[in-house]
């Protein structure tokens, strides 16, 4: 499947954007990523520490007890 | 290739369009977009949002069923009973439609693809749920490139869901004068100046409206790139901000309906256990169901129970969203609630006043519930009772109406505030106009009350 896409960079007869995006809005897209990217990045981290955590003292415990 | 009638709401993307042969429905793939295809098929999205749920079922089927010799591929989809339209829909429906394109674009990415459009009439209600209908939407992703259907998302969903849940409920209409989503600039200025300490209605509606008005036309001159995180980041910003949208109906007519009627218990009862015994007379067994005035759906259940795919339309959005609400946690299959005002229904709008159906185009239905309209459009609207028979068989073929006569204190209440300039209005009045559309076929008195039900069977047309 990659290289299908690898393929299509040097070939933009594959896209039909047929809808204007417009530029304000694409501007925006950029001006904000760095700033989305860092909220979302933080948010998915700590969502997996709360996971690895929940997941650490939820364990069952052993027959033994260990 | 004749006898294919290409939908008037298909012509915006080269990639294909959608047409009807023999009443079946299929869409065809054109040659643009026919490399493409093949690497959406190879993908596996498709199949992984089919299986989800998330899009329409589909089938590849024959070449020789296109509509034109130019047909790369043609493929037959599963058909929606009834399309519906964002102006019509409650605020939970919309928001749910809007997560669903989220969750479309976020697979697709997850992918190596890409949403083209974001466009709110690319979702419709099937079987109880939200479903993406155009399995075309799709282009490969580019890292770097921004979402092209940004701006298009924000105007169809954000847009009139912030509009709904901070301002007015009646905002949703305006969905019917903005074919293309609302303005972002407009709704930048209707929202409330609180809304700027938001931080998602604050850049996805304000800086958004504001950054499309500072660029203009204009080329930019650095092309804009946004990561792959950044495009996620932007996918689960906007999922947060459509999740913090409610609306709670509040002080409505009709939400609270059924606790003001004056309807007994008993006569509650008798009046269920009528109209069921009337839809079981029908023969053939009805199909589709349209509840004209359906309130919250209490007897469009009943025709949906029956397995009959049902429409509960009613003008007041607190009582469409409350129906709607139960379809989703009953998980009801065959029940769809949308809004409707009988005395200004959905028009045909869009390019040639076809691109998108007017209500009576998307009719007639097997059979119609009215029940406890009649009135309100007779004496609230001063529609005369042979239109109202006239616009009645021109939406159904069977019909199951209920007549409230003068001396009922729902019309007296109505009348209490103005002039009885209703002379015609008689249960002969009503049965002389529905004599010139209609062959009665039951009528029955709901005891406990002075109404009456009828059951009527369209003439010969």
């Amino acid at each position: 499947m990659i290289s299908h896409f690898l393929l299509l960079d040097s070939s933009m007869n594959h896209f039909l954007a047929y809808i204007d995006g417009g530029t304000g809005s694409m501007v925006l897209q950029a001006a904000i990523a760095g700033v989305l990217s860092a909220a979302y990045v933080a948010k998915t981290r700590w969502a997996q520490l709360k996971a690895f955590v929940s997941a650490r003292t939820n364990k069952p415990s052993t027959v033994d007890g260990a | 290739m004749t006898g294919a009638d290409r939908l008037r709401s298909s012509f915006r993307d080269p990639s294909g369009f959608v047409f009807t042969r023999d009443g079946v429905l299929l869409r065809q793939v054109d040659p643009p977009y026919q490399a493409t295809w093949e690497l959406l098929k190879a993908s596996g999205l498709l199949t992984f949002l089919v299986n989800k749920g998330i899009l329409i079922a589909f089938e590849e089927t024959s070449l020789d069923a296109g509509h034109s010799a130019s047909a790369v591929a043609v493929i037959r989809p599963e058909r929606v009973t009834t399309v519906s339209y964002p102006y019509e829909w409650s605020f939970s429906q919309f928001k749910d439609a809007a997560l669903l394109t989220l969750d479309v674009q976020k697979h697709a990415i997850e992918h190596g693809l890409s949403l083209k459009d974001a466009s709110a009439y690319n979702v419709q209600f099937h079987r109880g749920a939200p479903v993406f209908i155009d399995t075309l939407s799709f282009d490969p992703y580019i890292e770097g490139k921004p979402w092209i259907a940004y701006k298009q998302f924000c105007s169809h969903f954000l847009a009139p869901l912030t509009l709904i849940s901070l301002v007015d409920s009646r905002f949703g209409g305006m969905m019917r004068r903005y074919i293309d989503g609302i303005p972002l600039d407009l709704a930048s200025n209707l929202l409330p100046g609180s809304t700027k300490f938001k931080p998602g209605i604050l850049t996805h509606i304000h800086l958004h409206a504001k950054a499309q008005s500072n660029a203009g036309d204009a080329k930019p001159k650095v092309e804009p790139k946004i990561s792959k995180t950044a495009m996620l980041a932007l996918i689960d910003s906007l999922r947060s901000t459509v999740s913090g949208l409610n609306w709670t109906p509040q002080g409505t007519v009709w939400g609270d309906y059924y606790d003001n009627t004056n309807y007994s218990d008993s006569s509650m009862v008798a009046k269920h256990d009528l109209v069921k015994r009337m839809l079981a007379k029908i023969e053939p067994k009805p199909e589709t169901c349209w509840d004209l005035g359906a309130n919250t759906g209490e007897f469009s259940r009943l025709a949906a129970g029956m397995g009959i795919e049902t429409v509960a339309w009613d003008i007041d959005q607190a009582a469409v969203e409350k129906a709607y609400l139960w379809v989703k946690e009953s998980k009801a299959t065959h029940l769809l609630p949308l809004i409707q005002d009988f005395s200004n229904p959905s028009p045909s709008i869009g390019w040639g006043q076809s691109e998108r159906d007017g209500l009576m185009e998307r009719g007639p239905a097997d059979v119609l519930l009215v029940l406890a309209l009649v009135h309100h459009l007779a004496i609230a609207n001063n529609v005369p009772l042979s239109w109202i028979a006239d616009f009645l068989s021109s939406l159904g073929r069977w019909v199951i109406v209920e007549f409230v006569p003068k001396e009922d204190s729902q019309v007296q209440r109505m009348l209490s505030s103005r002039e009885d300039v209703f002379p015609n209005y008689t249960q002969k009045g009503f049965e002389d106009a529905i004599s010139g559309f209609f062959e009665q076929v039951a009528k029955e008195g709901i005891p406990g009350t002075s109404r009456t039900l009828y059951l009527l069977r369209r003439l010969p047309q």
